[in-house]
């Protein structure tokens, strides 16, 4: 027997598990610019692609260095480290008081250890990419 | 999600501002190691080699996890504002390097849920799994079933208990149920529980799934099977 989720086709929104958001906020500054940004490393894409932005508003594009090469990918430095701020401290309250700031719509990364359960907004962590907490005694990474 | 200890010693990750494979990579704060956010594995330094704990976690909407869990603790932040991969997921490019696409059994945009044991990688099409409720494969040798949970998001378990492997489907609650002859067996599709039948007090491993694009995923695993 099989049932069929009935909200099954509502509203699949993404991941990438890539953190791509949090780079292209890092290097364009804005969310318009990162919904081009994190794809178009190069100038000469940006410019073909997105023709209406003018360069001179833009913050320029670092050219990637590449750090290493493992197993064959090269590992490609794009911006210094922590430009990308992690959340050291999460200040978490319980689900009664985040109505202001969440919306049942939004997602969330969730986990549950059979007592205690977490989330936080994935928008949230487009933005910082990992969050250094704690499950219990369990100190955990929620990375994006 | 990972348990943040290497060799029993607990750490701190920062961000590197750098990609590899597509994917942004951390760093340890005792040794600057670089690990994957992908794989979990640390790629240069003094950890190189070495894998972090994973934890099972899951994508859904606030409204259901919080009536799946009404005592969660939620981490505060602004109000929203539009996702920024808005334009991203609708386009057809992949990726921030341009890599081609070397696996074309899915577009590359496909969401898809993947589960690894050792070097065995297989994943599922999320919108396919979330129509079905459920679906049974292989991750090499082991016997998953994956699960939807809510209308975006999906676990993973090992479908064996009671010393044998099971075919699971889900029952008018949602909750799986053993599938061939018998009496059926129940287990909650969350924690993985036996609620009732000859496997009720057995236990299903949940195992962790990620939930990626597919041609991130399968650039990290090109020997991924594809379960559909």
């Amino acid at each position: 027997m099989r049932v069929v989720a009935r909200q099954s086709r509502r509203r699949i929104v993404v991941k990438s598990g890539a953190g791509l958001a949090a780079l292209g906020l890092a290097l364009g500054g804005a969310p318009a610019a990162a919904s081009a940004g994190p794809l178009a490393l190069g100038a000469a894409a940006q410019t073909q692609t997105r023709p209406a932005d003018s360069p001179q508003t833009r913050p320029s594009r670092p050219e990637p260095e590449v750090e290493y090469v493992i197993d064959g990918d090269p590992v490609l430095k794009l911006i210094p480290k922590d430009t990308i701020v992690p959340i050291d401290a999460p200040e978490m309250v319980p689900a009664a008081e985040a109505a202001e700031f969440m919306r049942d719509d939004e997602l969330v990364l969730g986990v549950f250890d059979g007592q205690q359960a977490r989330a936080w907004s994935t928008w949230h962590l487009d933005r910082h990419e990992v969050v250094n907490d704690r499950l219990g005694e369990t100190p955990i990474a929620a990375t994006w | 999600m990972y348990v943040r200890r290497i060799d029993g010693r607990e750490t701190t990750f920062g961000t590197s501002g750098a990609l590899w494979r597509d994917a942004l990579v951390m760093y340890d704060r005792d040794t600057g190691s670089y690990w994957s956010q992908v794989n979990a594995s640390a790629i240069t330094g003094p950890h190189q080699g070495k894998t972090l704990a994973e934890i099972p976690s899951v994508v859904t909407t606030w409204g259901e996890w919080r009536k799946m869990h009404p005592g969660t603790l939620v981490l505060v932040k602004p109000p929203l504002e539009e996702s920024p991969y808005a334009s991203y997921i609708a386009s057809d490019r992949t990726g921030a390097t341009g890599r081609t696409l070397a696996d074309d059994r899915l577009p590359g945009k496909t969401l898809v849920v993947g589960v690894r044991d050792g070097k065995a990688a297989a994943a599922v099409p999320l919108d396919l799994l979330v129509e079905r409720g459920v679906l049974n494969g292989q991750v090499g040798s082991l016997p998953v079933t994956w699960v939807a949970v809510g209308a975006t998001g999906a676990a993973a378990f090992e479908r064996r208990a009671g010393g044998r492997v099971l075919e699971l489907g889900r029952d008018g609650e949602g909750r799986l149920v053993t599938q061939g002859g018998g009496e059926p067996s129940r287990f909650d599709p969350e924690s993985g529980a036996g609620l009732s039948g000859p496997l009720a007090g057995e236990r299903l491993r949940r195992l962790p799934a990620l939930r990626v694009f597919w041609y991130s995923w399968t650039s990290f695993h090109p020997d991924t099977a594809l379960v559909r």
